[in-house]
């Protein structure tokens, strides 16, 4: 009886006998993957952990940045990060008057609260001025 | 020896075909066998779809495609939704226009075809070509899952990715770590991410998923088969558990969803992997308020006390104490630790409430309603479509019916499939972690994920790949069997409501 013809086997007949595998060639095959994933996600966390911009950075960008949609995306990070919840309503209405007009579309059209909370300020401005 | 990109591996042809090969097997499944129970799924699904065209989206239909819309317009991602879905809603609309949500629903009829054929593949891999083609003709007319290519929900999205990860995991556990090619770890994992990209929840299944890998390729009855001594002792049961490959699975998964969680980490200054919906979910489901989303737009629904909203459901959750409204956070990645801490606050401050609200969830989560059925009652405006009481009754009557007929075949399957070791640890994870949202929240479209597989088993025991059952698996089935039936009965007032609804 040969190794592969185990009295449990259920197939013994349809068994090739392939010799002693090379268990350390796909041990190797194995600790390569996993260190390319490994190094990968590694070096991806730490640049991105790097990079974070700061609530300063974001309001720059929201302003200033030549892509409108980097724009946006700063002004939705600043939002998201709550960045508007304690600043007084003259603040948000100033913002809201100085950024372009596609950044100020957005905020219209998804965060109303913003608008809502800047509009004090506004009325206030508005009674100054008459 | 066959070369692998890195390393020598045993020959891989002759694992594979004792792996591989299913006990019934003459022929392997081929396209051809498909070719008809696949254009029947794709025949019912674009009637389907083009029945559902033009109706008001309902629920979260309408914020799915807002959200898309947004994204399109805007060049950003305003939702706590994963993105996936929304990502997609938006792409076709830079190309469909208005016409997005038609668009979407044939694209998702394609979507669908592409997961019957990887169903179809599992089934084949376990029961062989007969198994295969039952699978195929199941899915094609399993109408809960047929009607989600006609609404707009991530459901076809979620399976489309899903589906080839389970197929891409069971093969893996088949073929043996030996035989199986590099590339196919990291296409289980990467997948995995794919769906995790749209849902969210597929968090909760990938540990225990990792875990299995690295049990599902201990022991290896091909290996077992086909290697020398030092190969058996390896690779059968003394053998080591498989950390390296679960490990592969674990980081391939990481590095699909690393892109969204880096754009997470630059907007919230937080780690946030995938979405912020833990929060929205612990306030409704650690909390006092019962929302079952199947009885949406059901005015008696509301009315508890009805016999027909369901009086033993009522009776079941008991006298619920004051809700708890939560703190705010400035940062909304904050607002989901909260809710979650209060959450578990008041789990702390009333567990036999929390524990008999989890009973209500169970009955939700595996009541024979659906959301088909549930769009069906929304959508009944004179001029829409399945405007005919008589239509939408008989949609909805052999919706409600199919699924009880799924899980007893789908038992019976799990009791009885030869040959089938992997795939019943692997269906049995599945439908415990997808039963485990009943610890958040429970119905009929958050089991969604264990369908496929539970049509698998269906089909295995449909097509006679059956052997004799061991006295536990018996013991286990008919346990479920009388767990599942108990769990129907405070759903029979709702399901005979929607009904009475429909007609």
């Amino acid at each position: 009886m040969s190794e592969t013809d185990a009295p449990d086997d259920p197939r013994p007949d349809e068994a090739p006998d392939l010799g002693a595998p090379d268990l350390g060639a796909v041990r190797r095959r194995e600790r390569r993957v996993l260190t390319i994933l490994g190094v990968l996600l590694a070096v991806g966390a730490l640049v991105v952990w790097l990079t974070i911009p700061s609530d300063e950075t974001l309001l720059e960008r929201a302003y200033h940045h030549e892509d409108p949609e980097t724009r946006v995306e700063a002004a939705q990070a600043l939002v998201v990060r709550g960045y508007w919840m304690d600043r007084s309503p003259e603040e948000i209405l100033a913002f809201l008057e100085g950024v372009p007009e596609n950044v100020r579309v957005f905020l219209r059209d998804a965060h109303p609260a913003l608008a809502r909370a800047a509009r004090p300020a506004r009325v206030r401005r508005e009674a100054a001025q008459k | 020896m066959s070369q692998s990109f890195i390393g020598p591996t045993p020959d891989r042809r002759a694992l594979d075909r004792l792996a591989l090969r299913a006990e019934n097997e003459r022929r392997p499944l081929g396209a051809v066998d498909l070719i008809l129970p696949l254009g029947v799924a794709a025949v019912l699904r674009i009637a389907l779809a083009v029945a559902f065209m033009g109706t008001a989206p309902m629920g979260d239909e309408a914020s799915y495609l807002r959200l898309g819309g947004a994204w399109q317009e805007h060049g950003t991602y305003t939702g706590s939704w994963a993105p996936g879905y929304p990502w997609l809603i938006g792409t076709v609309q830079g190309m469909a226009g208005e016409q997005a949500a038609n668009a979407m629903r044939l694209i998702q009829v394609i979507l669908a075809i592409w997961t019957g054929a990887y169903l179809a593949r599992v089934a084949a891999m376990f029961g062989g070509r007969r198994a295969g083609v039952v699978a195929a003709w199941a899915y094609a007319l399993y109408l809960p899952l047929a009607a989600f290519s006609a609404m707009i929900y991530s459901e076809s999205l979620f399976l489309a990715a899903l589906v080839p990860a389970s197929y891409h995991l069971l093969r893996f556990a088949r073929e043996g770590r030996l035989a199986a090619p590099w590339w196919r770890p990291i296409l289980a994992g990467g997948f995995l991410g794919l769906a995790a990209l749209t849902r969210e929840s597929t968090v909760l299944f990938l540990f225990p998923a990792v875990l299995w890998t690295a049990f599902a390729l201990r022991g290896h009855p091909a290996e077992k088969r086909a290697g020398g001594r030092s190969f058996r002792l390896w690779a059968h049961g003394s053998g080591p558990l498989g950390l390296a490959p679960a490990a592969i699975v674990l980081l391939s998964f990481l590095c699909v969803i690393a892109p969204w969680t880096a754009r997470n980490a630059h907007m919230f200054n937080r780690l946030v992997p995938v979405g912020v919906t833990a929060g929205a979910n612990a306030k409704s489901g650690w909390n006092a308020p019962d929302i079952n989303f199947d009885l949406a737009g059901l005015p008696v629904a509301a009315d508890q006390s009805s016999p027909l909203a369901g009086q033993l459901r009522a009776r079941l959750r008991g006298e619920a104490p004051a809700p708890w409204h939560g703190r705010t956070a400035a940062n909304r990645a904050d607002q989901v630790r909260y809710n979650v801490i209060d959450g578990a606050h008041f789990i702390a401050d009333h567990p036999g409430f929390f524990l008999r609200t989890r009973l209500v969830e169970f009955a939700d989560l595996v009541s024979p309603l659906s959301f088909v059925v549930r769009q069906l009652r929304l959508v009944d405006g004179v001029g829409e479509p399945f405007s005919s009481g008589a239509s939408r009754w008989w949609l909805g009557l052999l919706t409600i019916l199919s699924w009880p007929l799924l899980v007893f075949l789908a038992l019976w399957g799990w009791a009885t499939a030869r040959d089938a070791h992997p795939l019943r640890t692997f269906a049995t994870m599945t439908v415990l972690c997808t039963s485990s949202v009943i610890f958040i929240s429970g119905f009929s479209r958050l089991r969604i994920p264990m369908v496929p597989l539970l049509i698998v088993l269906a089909a295995i025991a449909l097509s006679g790949s059956r052997e004799r059952p061991s006295v536990q698996r018996r013991a286990v089935a008919s346990l479920a069997a009388v767990v599942v039936v108990l769990a129907w009965l405070p759903s029979l007032g709702p399901a005979g409501l929607s009904l009475s609804e429909l007609w």
